[in-house]
């Protein structure tokens, strides 16, 4: 498209709000696409939250049998749950007393979307994606995460068509908990890595 | 846009499943470098502020997505092809250069939308302006 | 699987991404070129993104594994945790067995 001089000024303008609102109504126009349609994959995205990617973490900490088939085959352990992931192609990395794991797509912003909703803005931003690789844990200190020295740190580049979700650890004096209760405590940051669940004593 | 725009380049088409020239250890700054490959390049501290998706960065996520479906591709004269593709819509984004900086995740993929459906004609850049000036 | 290529590489092979910059929408990152590795496992068939980029089928399928990569074989002064790895899903096409390379010309040839 023939841009505006600035895009700086462009998207002041709504120049890209209202570019959006033309492709939308040509289409609509031309019978393309149905605004119904639009509305409906509108609701279906806002449907998929973390809560899901949230939901699996707790089954797979109450049930071990899962939490194996979880790791074996992450989508066909999803799907299991009854959560509509479409074709995802999911690999599902677990956290351990001597591995950490954290995501990132280095090249745009591949996130496992279906699980859990849209990526946030520092997901999709050149600071992340650039720096998680060369210095993870002095981002993850930016996050208010700080490693023990003898964990080693596995990123993980999401570049082509795999998208990965991370297993935390259950927190201790979570014992007895029921699996609403662990779900309540996993955050969409501790499914992509920069973050840990928060057990009672906050550890 | 013209035409060429939309043609592979040679050199990477070439190395799809040709043998290799390989060079172990090789100078990497001597790579042309597209804005959006940044893996391991110095960059600020990451900024934690989040904002809320707005309705037509949604909405147009929403569009790419159902133009995805070949199944669709009928609809505009293009039985069993997809109007939109993921891979086509991020090389729209690269192609940007400095400006892929400048601009917004959506913003990227609000002009992907737009390439991707100009270049197979369903829209024509003529009326997209039209529309897109009429609309406050 | 008719239309795909054989995966040439299993678990546990060291393979080298290969050192090569061609311009178009490449998804193999510069920042793990030329550097090797070993499979961590195969992730399955896919239509190659270099051809899907320009609205192309990407066939055949291509090989695609997860390879991981030492932080500190990646970037000689990585100042973090030495068993820390960075794993990369890369195609096929990208990557030769390790060890080859090293047969090959010096780093003036390849702009030969």
């Amino acid at each position: 498209m023939n841009h505006p001089v600035a895009d700086a000024a462009a998207t002041e303008n709504g120049y890209y709000r209202r570019l959006q609102a033309a492709v939308e109504e040509l289409l609509i126009l031309k019978g393309i696409v149905g605004r119904d349609e639009i509305d409906r994959e509108v609701a279906a995205m806002e449907e998929r939250s973390y809560r899901r990617g949230a939901a699996v973490v707790a089954h797979a900490w109450v049930d071990p049998a899962y939490r194996e088939r979880l790791l074996a085959d992450g989508a066909a352990a999803v799907r299991e749950l009854g959560i509509e992931i479409g074709a995802l192609h999911l690999i599902v990395v677990e956290n351990t007393p001597a591995i950490h794991n954290v995501i990132v797509c280095t090249l745009c912003s591949c996130y496992p979307r279906a699980l859990l909703g849209m990526p946030p803005d520092w997901y999709k931003n050149i600071e992340y994606r650039s720096r998680v690789v060369r210095e993870p844990r002095a981002v993850l200190r930016e996050f208010g995460l700080t490693l023990p020295e003898p964990v080693s740190v596995r990123v993980h580049d999401s570049t082509a068509d795999m998208r990965y979700l991370v297993l935390p650890m259950r927190p201790a004096g979570t014992e007895g908990w029921s699996e609403a209760q662990l779900l309540d405590i996993v955050s969409r940051d501790a499914l992509v890595g920069v973050a840990l669940p928060r057990g009672p004593e906050g550890s | 846009m013209t035409p060429a725009d939309d043609s592979p380049p040679g050199a990477g088409l070439a190395v799809a499943g040709t043998q290799a020239v390989t060079t172990a250890g090789a100078d990497t700054a001597r790579a042309p470098r597209g804005p959006h490959d940044v893996g391991g390049l110095p960059a600020g501290p990451v900024s934690l502020e989040e904002h809320a998706i707005t309705e037509w960065e949604t909405r147009c996520w929403a569009i790419a997505t159902l133009l995805r479906d070949p199944a669709r591709g009928a609809r505009a004269g293009r039985p069993g092809q997809a109007l939109t593709g993921l891979d086509e819509s991020r090389r729209h984004g690269e192609e940007l250069g400095d400006r892929y900086r400048v601009l917004s995740y959506g913003e990227r993929a609000v002009h992907a939308l737009a390439r991707m459906l100009v270049r197979r004609g369903v829209l024509d850049e003529a009326e997209i302006t039209r529309t897109l000036d009429a609309i406050r | 699987m008719n239309d795909a290529i054989e995966p040439l590489f299993a678990v546990g092979d060291r393979v080298t991404v290969l050192a090569q910059w061609p311009h178009g929408h490449i998804r193999t990152p510069i920042y793990c070129r030329g550097h090797s590795g070993v499979i961590e496992r195969l992730c399955g068939h896919f239509p190659n993104p270099e051809e899907l980029a320009f609205g192309l089928p990407g066939l055949p399928l291509r090989p695609l594994y997860r390879v991981r990569f030492r932080s500190r074989d990646l970037w000689p002064d990585y100042a973090e945790g030495g068993d820390d790895v960075v794993e990369i899903e890369i195609y096929q096409h990208w990557l030769e067995p390790a060890g080859q390379a090293a047969l090959l010309r010096n780093p003036e040839d390849m702009h030969a």
